[in-house]
């Protein structure tokens, strides 16, 4: 199967957030909380972040720069499904695995909500529900993409923020964008997620650099997850070995020997044997 | 809208004025997404930065309620300029048309301003008369006594530096704005209650119809004046009379002074009868014939010096003279401003029946916190009604398109259909009022009601839709309905909906779309007689070719000897081509066939008449002819262009003293917005039981600028005390700069905004910011000023 | 008092007996449920635990047990615990000596033993190797309970090291354990741990100056 992606084109963003509520609706979310118990997150951003029955956000951005201009600013944020995943590196439990096309998809029945690819992840997309203890995230809608429908919140977005199709398609949409968003004087759109991680099968077009919206520059795994899984692991697993077969030997060495201590009737000196 | 929401995709500029439409019209974005990607510029004009603003190009800070100060400093400059659209203006408006002499404007009032009654007389704003009671035109647009010479006398006060001076915007971003409007054309203008919930509500409007008409943006793809209504079906209720002073299809509504049918025919005209006829003939069937004026008699009238607005409703019954109120699918006790007042007037009731689909505020107003519900006698009465999702019917856009809506949902427990109820209702007082011979009770036993319990909602579209009633047949259009009662129609904007049979509401081909303009005009169907662009012959020169050779619409064929296009033509008759006087009538809906930028007194001579009755009449605000700058009735400000008349002089404030005081700048200082978002519409009965939309917004906040908070020292997510003359809230703050102090006439002022969904029902309940607005209303529609007032706040 | 052959040399009292083998059983614990995540084959290991989801638990309960048990031990009897602080921090060229012999001794090789203190050469070493085994777990297993309440930065180095950690210390502890309980040359230590003394022989053979240091406090003087 061809690789699908999302395009995430942010300048078409009004945040609405319908997206929002289509993906709660159709993976049959509830609420995070009564609205009294939700905290104030200081702007018109529902969550302060992706939380374990919410697998995407729109986040909210707002600045004044130094000619008074307002910026604000909106992404939806949500899993990328990373060719290069951390979440897959650090997940034991093989709970995350990269399908065909493209998908990062996370097996409820094996996840044991270890948390490691909440950690992990370059955008801290898992979340993991203390009560289930089971880690979540977007889905990019496999269900629905496995019975020709795009996922729920693309269906959802009036302004055409949002599109699902072969990856390449999204592509050459995106960089179209850019395009003329660059012709139109938005100097600093860019594409996020063509090369980046391996090229993720959520691609973003950008009206700035990256940071302006809360991602990452330069995603990587982390240095830390391809230590531990690629080396750490190994190492520690040899010396375990190596330390249970070398007692094991000396056990089996020593076992007939005499050497119990016995008493030296004599004034100091050194003491022979073991 | 004069056009639609496909239509805005065509749009090259866009003003965006008093309207959050990424907000409260989230699918406007579409279309507009559509042209910014083909280049289109959007301007936003709002009081705060929006998440509309986030998507234009360029944002205009405005002082809540000076948008004329703003409209008029552009029409200035165009004028002056001569940056208008010349051709267009003199084929398609009055510019030329010679205005009478004793026509003036001084000091704030217009000519036969009667100071006792707050009403103008406005016979002095009419034109010069020929001796066919036709308006005589002049040779030039220059000539001191036309119309265009008024207008550019009017609004030469409007300089960029008075306009700044009044709405805080700077005076180059003003120019800014005049200049990209001038220099991308088609734009279109999309506003909502922004513009509307004013004193100078209707002026607001009519300043856009100056600016559009000066630009030569009327009637064409992309172009228009477009409101975007607040409600799914809104469009709907105010064809069919929502408003107390129309009958359906706007026809207006009878008064003590037009007993019968003749004087009402004199001044709405010959036009405008032959629709009340058919109305009377699908109101009272049989019974209505000509020598009972159609069954007009019966008609309760109105008393034509009384407001009978919502304000009145709520105001009667505070003084005790009301026993009876049944509100249907509104929440008034969180919408209307004042809501002190509101809860008063409740109280006063013998009986309220309340008809919704959840128990909100309104049916539960002795729950109103710090209220002692012992106190209250008034009988409270439930019907638990259907949700949209669980009935058929109708819904109209604002782009008045009608769309049938099915549904197989089964209404959830007792609850049922409001046609339903309503058709129960009325059998039920019918066998009440039966065997009554007095005369006002003869309406109701008169009446044509007899429904079919199965498809109750399509044989009612088919009554409106109308009947031959002598061959039996539906009716195809507008115009064939007849004069005489042998057709008749419930609403004759609406006459076509049905034709040839077929429910054309129910049609859904969206790949049909000639001319590529998002017309599809096999989609539902659109009113009047499935015109998706009002007012298109405009889009034409004097020959019937369209002026933009590049976005035709619509034009005449000779070949084929008719009108014809991508879209309906909006022609009086399609076979009359250009050079006939029915070919030159482009804005056939007022008397003059054009239009107007002075709206005149005028009343269009029917030769037909034997009697002297005109054919139709032009419809002029009571609160003057050109739009004037008026300041709110509570304004941080004096009105520096005069300042003797600093309010709308038609205004009637208060009406009722005890109730409704005025707070000063002195006392309260700051502006107050207020306005819905997103996440929660309107009254919120429905979407605060929404758990969903309750956790993307859950409260009322109070969003004002770093500067004032600083002043005060309140911190973002503080807990604030807002209070007004009215009332007095407590809400979170947020500190945002998106919202910023304006220089005004020379003086800081501070804005700050708060949207006004919540009360004290449903899963969501936070503090109501209508018990601070103001109950002051527009003198032609008795609108609410909800978009301005004057609060204080501090920490709370 | 008389010096007999049958003499005890009191080694550990009550609290630290019973710290240690809570100690040691948390750690085991710890070690097995543990292990599912290490490696996923390992995971039938937690059928043992009621699975996944209660080995986490077991995991955290273990966790608390393992880290506050001593901490409670130091508590209970501070001076023991200075006294080994001050063992470890001091040094003397009979320990060293220990040490180079250390893996004779391991293997049942005849070598010399030099006199020894109330802890040897070995035993300092395996202090230190326990000790910071023990914090760096910990510390990085307490991270990784509560992600949160550190930079993510801080947190990413945590799982590495827990996990490297984990089995580097249990390779520690093996061979403690086989030295301490299973050895025939010092398997007999086991009665100071379990019993809290130890015999003359053992005494004087692994800890000789220590074994001479007790005699004289209880006046034990040979005849
Ligand atoms: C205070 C002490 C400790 C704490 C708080 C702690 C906590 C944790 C936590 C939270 C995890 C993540 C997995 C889970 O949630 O179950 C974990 C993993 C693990 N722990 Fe511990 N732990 C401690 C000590 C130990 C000890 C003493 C051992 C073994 C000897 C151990 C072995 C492991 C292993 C092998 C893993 C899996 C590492 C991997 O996936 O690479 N832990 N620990
Ligand atoms: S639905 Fe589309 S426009 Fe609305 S918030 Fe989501 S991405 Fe943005
Ligand atoms: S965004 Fe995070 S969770 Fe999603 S695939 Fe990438 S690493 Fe995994
Ligand atoms: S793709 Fe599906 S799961 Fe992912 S954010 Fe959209 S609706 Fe939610």
């Amino acid at each position: 199967m061809a690789q699908v992606a999302k395009l995430i084109d942010v300048t078409k963003c009004t945040a609405c957030r319908g997206c929002q509520v289509a993906c709660k609706q159709w993976n049959e979310l509830p609420v995070e909380a009564p609205p009294k118990e939700m905290a104030f997150t200081g702007t018109l951003q529902s969550h302060p972040d992706l939380a374990p029955n919410t697998f995407t956000i729109i986040q909210f951005f707002e600045e004044k720069d130094d000619t008074n201009t307002v910026k604000y600013r909106f992404r939806k944020t949500g899993c990328m499904h990373c060719t290069d995943a951390a979440c897959i590196l650090v997940c034991e439990k093989k709970a995350l695995t990269k399908l065909e096309n493209g998908i990062v998809y996370r097996d409820k029945d094996k996840c044991i909500g270890c948390g490691y690819c909440a950690q992990n992840c370059p955008f801290q997309v898992p979340k993991v529900n203390p009560k289930t203890e089971k880690a979540t995230k977007c889905t990019l809608c496999g269900d629905r993409i496995a019975n020709k429908m795009k996922p729920a919140c693309v269906t959802t977005c009036i302004t055409g923020a949002l599109d699902f199709g072969p990856r390449d398609e999204m592509l050459k949409k995106a960089k179209k964008r850019v395009e003329t968003l660059q012709k139109q004087g938005v100097a600093n759109a860019n594409i996020y997620g063509e090369k980046e991680l391996g090229g993720t099968n959520v691609i973003y077009v950008l009206a700035d650099k990256p940071e302006a919206y809360g991602l990452p520059a330069d995603p990587q795994i982390p240095l830390t997850a391809t230590l531990w899984q690629q080396y750490g692991k190994p190492i520690g697993a040899a010396v375990f070995c190596a330390s249970f077969a070398t007692t094991l030997f000396a056990f089996f060495l020593n076992r007939k020997k005499d050497l119990a201590p016995k008493l030296h009737h004599h004034e100091g000196g050194k003491s022979h044997g073991v | 809208m004069t056009n639609h929401w496909v239509d805005l995709k065509n749009a090259k500029a866009f003003l965006i004025e008093g309207s959050n439409a990424a907000e409260n019209h989230a699918m406007a974005m579409r279309w507009v997404m559509r042209a910014k990607e083909k280049g289109a510029v959007v301007i936003h004009v709002d009081p705060r930065f929006t998440r509309t603003s986030s998507t234009a190009d360029i944002f205009a800070q405005i002082r809540p309620g000076t948008d004329i100060a703003f409209l008029g400093a552009i029409i200035n400059y165009i004028l002056q300029n001569k940056l208008y659209d010349e051709p267009y203006v003199k084929l398609n408006t009055n510019a030329a048309y010679l205005m009478r002499s004793d026509f003036g404007f001084h000091e704030g009032l217009f000519s036969g301003f009667n100071e006792k009654t707050f009403s103008y007389d406005t016979t002095s704003w009419g034109y010069e008369l020929g001796p066919d009671g036709k308006p005589l035109k002049a040779e030039s647009m220059e000539d001191p006594r036309c119309v265009f010479t008024k207008l550019k006398e009017h609004y030469s006060r409007y300089t960029f530096k008075v306009s700044a001076d009044i709405t805080g915007i700077p005076e180059a971003k003003i120019k800014q704005i005049a200049d990209v409007l001038v220099k991308n054309r088609p734009a279109t203008v999309m506003y909502a209650l922004g513009m509307t919930q004013h004193t100078v509500g209707v002026q607001n409007i009519r300043g856009f119809g100056i600016l559009q008409m000066l630009l030569g943006n009327m009637g064409k793809p992309g172009g228009g004046v477009n409101a975007m209504r607040g409600e799914p079906n809104v469009q709907g209720s105010t064809d069919f009379a929502l408003l107390f002073n129309y009958l359906p299809g706007y026809l207006s509504y009878p008064k003590h002074t037009q007993p019968d049918l003749t004087t009402w025919t004199k001044s709405s005209g010959t036009f405008r009868a032959k629709f009340l006829v058919n109305l009377l003939k699908s109101w009272f069937g049989e019974n209505a014939t000509p020598e009972n004026d159609f069954g007009y008699g019966w008609l309760p009238k109105i008393n034509a010096k009384e407001n009978y607005s919502i304000f009145r409703i709520f105001e009667t019954a505070f003084e005790g003279k009301m026993k009876m109120l049944h509100v249907v699918g509104q929440n008034p006790m969180v919408t209307q401003p004042n809501l002190n007042l509101v809860h008063e007037g409740l109280t006063k009731l013998d009986m309220l029946v309340v008809q919704d689909i959840f128990l909100h505020e309104t049916a539960c107003f002795w729950e109103k916190p710090g209220v002692d519900p012992k106190q209250i006698q008034t009988e409270v009465i439930v019907l638990p009604a259907a949700s949209f999702l669980e009935r058929e019917g109708t819904k109209i856009n604002s782009g008045r398109l009608v769309q049938w809506q099915y549904s197989k949902i089964k209404p959830v427990g007792q609850a049922k259909a409001d046609l339903e109820i309503i058709d129960t209702l009325f059998n039920k007082i019918r066998d009440l009022y039966k065997g009554s011979t007095a005369e006002r009770d003869q309406a109701i036993l008169k009446a044509n009601w007899q429904y079919p319990q199965e498809n109750m909602v399509e044989a009612v579209l088919k009554e409106i839709n109308g009947y031959n009633l002598n061959t039996g047949e539906l009716n195809k259009s507008i115009g064939g309905l007849q004069p005489d009662g042998s057709t008749s129609c419930g609403n004759w904007v609406y006459a076509g909906v049905f034709a040839n049979g077929e429910n054309l509401s129910k049609r859904k081909d969206n790949k049909t779309d000639p001319g590529g303009l998002g017309t599809y005009p096999k989609f539902g169907w659109c009113w009047p007689g499935n015109i998706h662009i009002l007012y298109n012959r405009a889009s034409c020169d004097a020959n019937g070719q369209p002026f933009d050779k590049d976005m035709p619409l619509v034009w005449w064929d000779e070949a084929q000897g008719k009108w014809t296009g991508y879209d309906v033509p909006d022609v009086p008759s399609a076979t009359d081509g250009p050079n006939t006087p029915n070919g030159q009538k482009p804005y056939r809906m007022a008397g003059e066939g054009i239009s107007r930028f002075v709206a005149c007194t005028y009343k269009d001579p029917d030769p037909a008449s034997p009697i002297g009755l005109p054919r139709d009449s032009s419809s002029t605000p009571g609160d003057g002819p050109i739009p004037e700058f008026y300041e709110p009735v509570e304004s941080p400000t004096p009105n520096v262009l005069h300042p003797k008349v600093p309010v709308n002089p038609c205004l009637k404030y208060p009406r009722l003293k005890s109730q409704q005081p005025i707070g000063t700048s002195e006392e309260f200082p700051y502006v107050l917005s207020s306005s819905s978002m997103a996440e929660h519409w309107c009254a919120g009965s429905v979407t605060r039981n929404i758990p969903w939309l309750n956790e993307l917004v859950k409260e009322t906040t109070c969003e004002l600028s770093p500067q004032l908070a600083q002043k005060l020292g309140i911190a973002n997510g503080d807990m604030v005390k807002v209070w007004s003359a009215r009332g007095e809230v407590v809400v979170r703050a947020m500190v945002t700069n998106r919202m910023q102090p304006l220089t005004v006439n020379g003086k800081t002022v501070d804005i700050v905004w708060m949207p006004y969904n919540w009360s004290f029902k449903g899963l969501s309940q936070a503090a109501s910011t209508n018990l601070l607005t103001i109950d002051a209303g527009d003198p032609n529609t008795w609108i609410q000023e909800t978009k301005a007032c004057l609060v204080n706040l501090k920490k709370a | 008092m008389a010096y007999s052959d049958n003499d005890r040399f009191p080694r550990f009292g009550k609290a630290a007996r019973v710290v240690h083998f809570t100690h040691l059983i948390s750690f085991f614990v710890l070690f097995f449920t543990g292990m599912s995540l290490y490696f996923n084959f390992l995971s039938p290991l937690n059928l043992l635990f009621g699975g996944a989801s209660s080995a986490k638990l077991i995991h955290r309960i273990a966790a608390c047990i393992f880290f506050f048990g001593p901490i409670l031990g130091i508590c209970l009897n501070p001076k023991g615990f200075f006294l080994v602080i001050r063992e470890i921090t001091h040094w003397r060229k009979e320990d060293f000596q220990f040490i180079v012999t250390f893996l004779h001794k391991f293997f049942g090789q005849p070598h010399e033993v030099a006199p020894q203190g109330y802890l040897n050469g070995g035993q300092k070493l395996n202090v230190y190797l326990l000790g910071f085994g023990f914090l760096g777990l910990s510390i990085t297993g307490f991270v990784l309970w509560f992600p949160q309440y550190v930079p993510i930065s801080f947190a990413l180095w945590c799982y590495p090291l827990h996990s490297l950690l984990a089995p580097c210390l249990t390779a520690a502890v093996l061979g403690h354990g086989y030295l301490g309980s299973f050895h025939p040359g010092s398997g007999a230590s086991w009665e100071a741990i379990w019993g809290g003394t130890l015999s003359r022989a053992f005494a004087e053979h692994h800890h000789a100056r220590w074994a001479q240091e007790v005699d004289s406090q209880l006046g034990r003087t040979r005849r």
